[in-house]
C-alpha cells in the first residue's frame, strides 16, 4: 500500500470513528468528526445572527462575510471530504468559485448607471 | 461501467470508476458555482447601490423563520453524511433512517421556504419588483434544488432499502451527499448575503 492509499485509508476510518480529537483533546461522541462539525457550525451561526443584530460598522460585513467562508469550509471539507480526497475536486471547485468571484468583483466596482 | 452493474451489481465499483463519477458530480457542481455566483453577483450589486430599501425589507421579513431554515439545512446535511457513514458500517437500516431525516428536515424547510414567499407577498415584495426579482431568483433556484435533493434522498432511501448499498458500495449515497452539501454550502452564503448583510 503506498503512503496517499495508506493516508486514505487512515482518513476513512477516522470519519468512522466516534472518537475524534479537537485541539489535541479527544472526544468521544456519536457521529466523532460529523457531529462536532455541526456542533461548530450551529454555534457559528448563532453568532453570526447576534453579531448581525448589531449596529453597523466597518468589520460588521468582514466579519460575517468570515463566519460563512469558515462555515462552508467545514462543510466542504469534512462532510464533502475534500479534506483527504483527490486534489483535483478541489481545483475544480476553486476554479469557478475564483471565476464567479472576479465577475462579482468586476460588477461590485461598475457604477450603477455603467461605463460612458 | 452500467448504472446497473453500479447500483445493483454483487462487485464494488473500482477505486477508478468511483473517481470518474465523482469528478462528474464536482464538474456538475462547479457549473452550479458559476450559476449562484451570478444570482449572488446581481443581489451583492443591488444591496450596494440600494442599501436603505434592502435594510427596510430585512426589517419587514425578520430573521427568525429564516434562522430555523438555516439550522433545519445545516441539519440534514449531518444526518446526511451519518447516512453515509451508516452504509460504510453495513448497517442499510441506519443509512434509512438518517437519509429519511435528510428527506424530512428538506421538506419542512420548503415548506417554510413557502410560509416565507407568502408573508413577503403580503408586504407587497413579488416578482414585479426591483428588489422582488433580485431576491427571489436565487432563494427561488436554491429551493428548487432542495426540491431535487429530497426527491433524490427518497430515492436512495429506496435502494438503501432493497441493499443496494453496502461497506463495499456506497457510491450512490456519496454522490447524493455532494449535492446536497452543495445545496448547503449555498445557503451558507444566500442567508448571510441576503438575511444578515
Amino acid at each position: 500500500m503506498t503512503d496517499q492509499q495508506q493516508g486514505a485509508h487512515d482518513a476513512h476510518d477516522a470519519f468512522l470513528s466516534d472518537t475524534t480529537t479537537i485541539f489535541g483533546r479527544e472526544i468521544t461522541i456519536q457521529g466523532g468528526i460529523y457531529t462536532v462539525v455541526f456542533v461548530l457550525l450551529a454555534v457559528a451561526t448563532v453568532l453570526e445572527i447576534i453579531i448581525g443584530g448589531l449596529p453597523e460598522g466597518v468589520l460588521l460585513i468582514p466579519l460575517l462575510l468570515a463566519f460563512a467562508v469558515i462555515k462552508a469550509t467545514l462543510v466542504v471539507m469534512y462532510y464533502m471530504h475534500l479534506k483527504t480526497d483527490s486534489r483535483l475536486f478541489t481545483w475544480v471547485l476553486i476554479l469557478p468559485l475564483l471565476i464567479a468571484l472576479a465577475a462579482m468583483l468586476y460588477l461590485l466596482a461598475a457604477p450603477p448607471t455603467g461605463y460612458t | 461501467m452500467s448504472e446497473a452493474t453500479l447500483e445493483h451489481g454483487p462487485a464494488a465499483p473500482s477505486a477508478e470508476t468511483i473517481d470518474n463519477y465523482k469528478l462528474g458530480m464536482w464538474l456538475y457542481l462547479a457549473s452550479e458555482v458559476v450559476i449562484f455566483g451570478t444570482l449572488i453577483a446581481v443581489y451583492a450589486v443591488y444591496r450596494l447601490n440600494n442599501a436603505e430599501s434592502v435594510q427596510h425589507v430585512q426589517e419587514e421579513l425578520g430573521l427568525t423563520l429564516v434562522s430555523i431554515n438555516t439550522f433545519l439545512l445545516l441539519a440534514s446535511s449531518w444526518a446526511m453524511v451519518l447516512g453515509l457513514r451508516e452504509a460504510q458500517k453495513d448497517n442499510p437500516q441506519g443509512t434509512v433512517r438518517w437519509i429519511g431525516l435528510t428527506a424530512l428536515l428538506g421538506t419542512i424547510f420548503v415548506a417554510l421556504q413557502g410560509v416565507e414567499y407568502t408573508e413577503l407577498g403580503h408586504a407587497g415584495i413579488h416578482l414585479g419588483n426591483e428588489y422582488g426579482m433580485r431576491f427571489y431568483a436565487p432563494t427561488a433556484f436554491h429551493g428548487a434544488h432542495v426540491i431535487i435533493g429530497v426527491l433524490w434522498a427518497l430515492y436512495v432511501m429506496k435502494q438503501a432499502r432493497k441493499g443496494v448499498y453496502n461497506a463495499k458500495n456506497y457510491l450512490g449515497i456519496e454522490l447524493f451527499g455532494l449535492y446536497w452539501h452543495f445545496v448547503d454550502v449555498v445557503w451558507i452564503f444566500l442567508f448571510t448575503l441576503i438575511y444578515l448583510i
